[in-house]
């Protein structure tokens, strides 16, 4: 098999940008708890 | 039996910076190590007992014996199978059980109002069906897992084909247009308020398009399998930001979506996503992957639970309620998280997409996502407003009148929605509400519910009339007939316009 998508590229960088994504949403996640903002989900 | 070993696998148990280097750096040659193509559904099974879990854990108060002891004992089982299914996601009868029991209860509680209970309910049925035809046509209950996992991946995927056409055909609509009032903007202001974006117009604006964009992009990566890859990698995004809003509940809607998309990748993105998280847990000091992901999350809650505790130390006191959110929404963050990327990385591994979708499969599959595709056009026909992939998307179609920009005015072929009443008064906190908003009511919801509740009254107004104290036995409406008794549902009315986003 081919081994070319090993090196950086356009998909690890999207794979890095998920990743991002993922340590976003848990500081988002914990900056606006419900016990935080108080607010009542619909 | 749990997750079976994957063969060539890294038997390196040991943490180590390279192997995390390389999650973001992956090889192509990791494909090798995919055992069989239906490993995809031991992913699936896990994500879908996750996704029941959440759904469970929504309705705490159905395992209370709320709505009665057979739902009680019902989700009590369920709970128990959905655990033991994710510590052992290769035991097909677990799954079906589970399918089977959620689909049971889903019919004894017609009519449903949740959507994505729905969009559940017509994926068990066709496990418990497509399980069922296997046991029969072999006469064993030894299933070939291959074979139902072809048959349910189309299933899968026509069902998120249906749910993305209405997540767009729905709000086509003025008021989810208006970045006032928009749902979207209603998701996108608290997820913008950590970084004071919260109000800012571009991003409200720039919050609708993109609904729109990801859902169509969606919906048609799904059956262009060249662009697969990115559909699939924007819709993650997508359901993985949702919840995060705390808007709503949203987790087990996302976590089902999720499991969907597993289901409906080319196989040897499933495959590949079975590999990777195989290593990874095994990389965990736990004798088996299926125990180490049932520990796993259960350590999650548990130090999510914590977390909150400790954070709600500093803010007034709150409902369980919203602890108890809190905690899954942490779990969440990381969970659904942690899925999304690895389920990205398998996605752009398996890159170029090589084989077809496979062998032709019976038809009568299609009727379970034809059925919700034609249940999801009852708003505009008149029909029920509830359940109908709506949600959250601004849509009114009450009353003869509609904000859609397509289909204006509805075509009514049922009267249902014609007959509606403002509710003035009501001993009844529902009602009472909807009175306090001036809202109205469709006149068979006011009567279901009213019967529903021997105790209830209330005062309406209808055609200018004023009616007072109307209970269940003195409303002037006919009875339902069994089959409007269990498909019929209706939102409260909402006539102020812009029209507000609610459910």
């Amino acid at each position: 098999m081919n081994d070319q998508n090993a090196r950086f590229g356009w998909k690890t960088a999207i794979i890095i940008a998920t990743a991002v994504l993922a340590v976003a949403g848990i500081i988002d996640a914990l900056s606006n708890l419900p016990i935080i903002s108080g607010f009542v989900p619909a | 039996m749990g997750y079976k070993a994957a063969s060539g696998a890294t038997e390196d148990k040991t943490f180590s910076w390279t192997g995390l280097v390389n999650l973001i750096r992956p090889h192509r040659t990791e494909l090798d190590i995919a055992a069989r193509p239906s490993d995809g559904l031991i992913v699936f099974s896990a994500i879908w007992g996750l996704a029941t879990i959440l759904s469970i854990a929504e309705r705490t108060w159905a395992l209370g014996g709320e709505v009665g002891i057979a739902i009680a004992a019902s989700q009590w089982i369920t709970l128990l199978a959905c655990l033991a299914l994710i510590a052992r996601p290769r035991q097909t009868w677990l799954l079906g059980l589970i399918a089977a029991a959620m689909a049971a209860q889903y019919v004894y509680r017609l009519p449903v109002i949740s959507n994505n209970q729905t969009i559940a309910f017509f994926m068990n049925s066709c496990i418990v069906t497509v399980l069922g035809v296997e046991i029969v046509r072999n006469r064993s209950i030894a299933i070939d897992r291959d074979e139902a996992y072809e048959r349910l991946r189309v299933v899968a995927r026509a069902l998120l084909a249906v749910m993305y056409f209405y997540g767009i055909f729905h709000k086509i609509n003025n008021d989810f247009l208006d970045p006032n009032v928009s749902c979207a903007v209603s998701l996108y202001d608290p997820l913008a308020r950590p970084f004071g974006l919260d109000q800012n117009i571009v991003g409200r604006y720039a919050a609708i398009a993109s609904t729109f964009i990801v859902e169509l992009i969606a919906m048609v990566a799904l059956y262009w399998r060249r662009f697969f890859w990115l559909g699939l990698i924007l819709a993650l995004m997508f359901h993985y930001i949702i919840p995060l809003s705390a808007f709503s509940w949203y987790m087990d809607f996302s976590c089902l979506v999720f499991a969907l998309y597993v289901m409906a990748t080319p196989r040897e993105v499933s495959a590949g996503l079975y590999s990777t998280v195989v290593a990874l847990l095994r990389s965990l000091p736990v004798r088996s992957p299926g125990n180490a992901a049932l520990l796993t999350l259960v350590a999650l809650l548990i130090v999510s639970t914590l977390i909150v505790y400790f954070v709600a130390q500093g803010y007034p006191p709150r409902a369980q309620k919203l602890l108890w959110h809190s905690s899954w929404l942490v779990v969440w963050a990381v969970v659904g998280g942690a899925t999304m990327v690895l389920l990205t990385r398998a996605a752009l591994l398996a890159m170029p997409y090589s084989e077809g979708y496979g062998n032709r499969q019976p038809l009568w599959l299609y009727l379970f996502p034809a059925t919700l595709f034609v249940t999801s056009l009852s708003p505009y026909l008149g029909l029920k407003t509830e359940s109908s992939i709506a949600m959250f998307s601004n849509l009114h179609t009450e009353g003869g009148q509609t904000n859609h920009l397509l289909l204006n005015p509805p075509p009514y072929i049922a009267s249902y929605q014609r007959s509606l009443v403002r509710i003035v008064d009501s001993n009844d906190g529902y009602l009472r509400r909807i009175a306090a908003g001036g809202g109205y009511e469709v006149k068979y919801e006011l009567a279901r519910q009213l019967r529903d509740k021997p105790g209830a009254w209330v005062t309406y107004e209808e055609n200018g009339k004023l009616r007072e104290g109307i209970t269940g036995k003195t409303i002037d409406y006919p009875h339902p007939s069994f089959i409007e008794s269990r498909f019929l549902a209706f939102k409260p009315v909402d006539f102020t316009r812009p029209k507000v986003c609610t459910h």
